[in-house]
């Protein structure tokens, strides 16, 4: 059995409520469970605040979330019809540096690699377009 | 209707025990970020970040609490971290935090600390 739920929302700061209510809502309907569910928040949330930064840098715009879960599988795609902005191009954080040494940039797509089994960008047709995948039956938290 | 973050602050000694409820996202870390730093700016030196009541906590979170802790170890203060719930304590790991915070148990345990 497949679901599948989309939302299409200002690339906003004011938003980010609706889009975590978006995400535990359609999870939740999925009977996906609650660590997971909170995983993905974090996730997509890292993810829509790289939009609002990098893709809209003047501004707001639009984007769509969809989630489609299936089976055991989980994907999630972010589109936005901002500037070309690839987040899987940040140099990941040393995560083992101490506090004097640690830069602020990065943190946020390493958590999202860190969470999802897979992460992908395109740009197409004037859009960017990130794919993420979770498979329930992994390891990750 | 998704929770927004509460901040409420105590004195114990000169230990300054912040508590954070609620969620700490983009938007709503700048209240965090503008309470840690007022503490700051009027010469709060120990600091203990309480984080029983904190649902969720992003990179935006994350920043400010790296922002406050390099600004008061800059001047031999610090900033501690306790009663961290398991998903909280799951980011601090991810991301390598628990490397650059001390974290308690408990807000008594953080206080004591800042005695030794």
């Amino acid at each position: 059995m497949s679901s599948t739920y989309t939302l299409a929302t200002n690339a906003s700061l004011k938003e980010i409520s609706t889009i975590a209510e978006f995400i535990t809502s359609s999870l939740t309907c999925s009977g996906v469970m609650e660590e997971i569910i909170f995983a993905i928040e974090l996730a997509v949330d890292e993810i829509t605040n790289n939009i609002m930064m990098y893709a809209y840098p003047a501004g707001e715009g639009t984007m769509k979330i969809m989630i489609d879960v299936s089976g055991t599988d989980i994907s999630i795609e972010i589109r936005d019809q901002g500037k070309e902005f690839n987040p899987l191009l940040f140099p990941p954080p040393d995560i083992s540096s101490n506090s004097d040494e640690r830069k602020i940039g990065g943190l946020g797509i390493h958590m999202v690699r860190s969470i999802m089994d897979k992460v992908n960008y395109e740009r197409r047709d004037g859009q960017n377009i990130l794919k993420l995948n979770k498979s329930l039956s992994g390891t990750k938290p | 209707m998704a929770e927004i973050l509460k901040v409420s602050i105590s004195e114990e000694g000169d230990v300054s025990v912040i508590s954070f409820s609620g969620r700490m996202d983009a938007n709503s870390s700048k209240d965090g970020d503008k309470a840690l730093q007022e503490m700051i700016d009027n010469g709060k030196t120990k600091i203990v970040v309480c984080c029983e009541e904190l649902s969720y906590i992003s990179s935006s979170g994350l920043r400010i609490l790296l922002s406050a802790v390099k600004r008061l170890r800059a001047t031999g203060g610090d900033l501690k971290l306790s009663n961290l719930t398991t998903s909280i304590k799951d980011i601090i790991t991810m991301t390598g935090f628990n490397r650059i915070f001390t974290i308690f148990e408990t807000v008594e345990e953080a206080i004591e600390s800042f005695k030794k």
